[in-house]
C-alpha cells in the first residue's frame, strides 16, 4: 500500500513542469539547514535565558519589516526572484560562519541582525512559486512542496540529533562550519565526534 | 551547503520575468483585490500571530531547561515530525477527495488542540511523550492546512502584483509579531507553557476567517 503511494507520489512529481520540480528539489536540499532547529538549544547551552532570547527575536523582527515591502515591490517591477534567492544563500553561508564564532550576547545581537537582513530577501520565495507552479495543478505542486522537504527533514534531523548527542557544543560548531566549507568542516564535525567517543 | 545551493539556483532555477509593464503599472492604481484574498491574507496573518505567541524557543526552553530532555530525544520530535509531514502530504489527495477544501477546518481544529495538549503535559509524568504526540499531530495537520491555504492564496493573487502582495503580507506579519517573542518570554516566566494557552485560542479564531475566504471563492 505504502509502496503504491510512493510510486504515485513519484509519478505525480514527474508530471510537474521542470521549473516547479527544480524549485521543490531546492526546498528539499535546503533542509540541510534543519540543524537550525538546534540554534536555540545551542544558545541555552551557552547560558542565555529565555527572556534574552525573546528580546533578540523581537529585535530581529523590527529590522526585517520595512524592507520586505520594498523588495516585494521590486520583484514586480524589475527584480527576478531568482537573484534574491541567490543572495539568500550567499548571505546564508556568512550566517553559518558567524554562528560558528558566536559566543557572547553581542555576537548573537550581530547574528540576529544579519539574520534579519537575510529574511528581507526571503520575500522572493512565494512570488517564484507563483511563477513556476502550474496554476491548474497547484494542489499537486504544493503536495510535493511539502512532501520532499519534510522527508528530508525526517532523515537529516535524525542524523543531526544522533551526531549532536555526543558533544553538543563541539559538534554543533562543526556542522555550522560545514554549511560554509563542506569538505573540511564535515571532517571537523566527525573528528569532534570521534574524539569524544575516544 | 549554502554555496552549493547558490550554484544550484544559478544553474537550475529559471529566471522568471517580471510581468508588470508600464501601461499596467499606470492601471494598477485602479485595480482592486478580490475580497476572498483579503480574508485569506487576514487568516494567514492571524495564523502567524498564533504561532509566534508561542515561538519555538518556548518549547525548546521547556524541553531543554525544564524537563532536561537530551538532544537526541529532542531531534526525534523534529525528525518524526518530518515523517508525519511527508505522510500527511502523501495522504492529502485522499483527504481532499473526501471533504474538499473543508479539510482545512479539521486541520485548524487539530492545530488548536495541540497547544492544549502541550500545556497539559506539564501536569503528567510522561511530559516528553505527550509533547511528542502533540507535535506529531501538528506536523500531520500543518501541511494539509498549508497546501489548501497556498492553493487558495495563489489562485487569488494577481500575477502582476505577486511581489507587492506577498511583500506587503510579509511586512504586515513581521510588524504585528514584533512584540510577541518578548511577550511569550514574559508569559513563560510565569509558567513555561502559558503561551500555548493563548495559541490555542488564536488558532480557533481562524475558523470564521477561512469560512469567509472559502465562501468568497465559491
Amino acid at each position: 500500500m505504502l509502496l503504491i503511494r510512493c510510486k504515485m507520489m513519484l509519478r505525480d512529481f514527474l508530471d510537474l513542469p521542470k521549473g516547479a520540480r527544480k524549485l521543490i528539489m531546492y526546498y528539499a536540499i535546503s533542509m540541510f539547514d534543519s540543524v537550525g532547529f538546534f540554534v536555540v538549544f545551542y544558545m541555552f547551552a551557552l547560558g542565555f535565558t529565555v527572556i534574552t532570547i525573546g528580546a533578540l527575536y523581537s529585535y530581529l523582527l523590527i529590522l526585517t519589516a520595512v524592507l520586505e515591502l520594498v523588495f516585494g515591490r521590486l520583484i514586480d517591477i524589475k527584480l527576478p526572484p531568482k537573484y534574491l534567492m541567490i543572495i539568500v544563500e550567499i548571505l546564508g553561508s556568512i550566517y553559518w560562519l558567524m554562528l560558528y564564532y558566536a559566543k557572547t550576547l553581542l555576537d548573537f545581537v550581530i547574528l540576529y541582525s544579519f539574520s534579519a537582513i537575510i529574511g528581507i530577501f526571503m520575500v522572493a520565495y512565494r512570488p517564484i512559486e507563483r511563477d513556476l507552479y502550474p496554476q491548474d495543478r497547484l494542489d499537486m505542486a504544493y503536495k510535493h512542496h511539502m512532501f520532499w522537504p519534510y522527508f528530508a527533514q525526517f532523515v537529516l534531523v535524525l542524523i543531526y540529533g544522533y551526531i549532536l548527542q555526543y558533544d553538543f557544543l563541539g559538534v554543533f560548531n562543526g556542522i555550522c562550519s560545514c554549511h560554509v566549507r563542506p569538505k573540511s568542516s564535515l571532517h571537523n564535525a566527525l573528528h569532534t565526534k570521534n574524539k569524544t567517543n575516544n | 551547503m549554502c554555496v552549493l545551493r547558490a550554484l544550484y539556483i544559478m544553474l537550475y532555477i529559471p529566471k522568471t520575468k517580471p510581468i508588470i509593464r508600464k501601461d499596467e503599472e499606470q492601471a494598477m492604481g485602479k485595480q482592486s483585490l478580490p475580497r476572498s484574498l483579503l480574508w485569506i491574507m487576514s487568516a494567514e496573518i492571524l495564523m502567524v500571530v498564533a504561532f509566534d505567541i508561542a515561538p519555538t524557543f518556548i518549547l525548546a526552553n521547556y524541553l531543554f531547561n525544564i524537563i532536561r530532555a537530551d538532544i537526541f530525544r529532542i531531534s526525534l520530535i523534529y525528525s518524526l515530525g518530518g515523517l508525519m509531514g511527508a505522510l500527511s502530504a502523501m495522504m492529502y489527495d485522499k483527504a481532499r477527495r473526501i471533504s474538499g477544501y473543508n479539510t482545512i477546518y479539521i486541520s485548524i481544529l487539530a492545530l488548536g488542540v495541540f497547544p492544549l495538549i502541550i500545556y497539559y503535559s506539564q501536569y503528567t509524568e510522561y511530559s516528553f511523550l505527550i509533547i511528542l504526540l502533540a507535535m506529531l499531530i501538528t506536523y500531520f495537520f500543518w501541511p494539509i492546512w498549508w497546501i489548501i491555504h497556498e492553493v487558495i492564496i495563489m489562485r487569488s493573487v494577481p500575477s502582476n502584483l505577486r511581489g507587492t502582495i506577498f511583500g506587503a503580507l510579509s511586512a504586515t506579519k513581521t510588524i504585528l509579531v514584533i512584540p510577541l517573542p518578548i511577550l511569550a518570554a514574559l508569559l513563560a516566566s510565569i509558567n513555561p507553557l502559558t503561551p500555548f494557552l493563548a495559541q490555542a485560542i488564536l488558532f480557533l479564531m481562524l475558523m470564521p476567517l477561512y469560512h469567509q475566504a472559502l465562501k468568497g471563492l465559491q
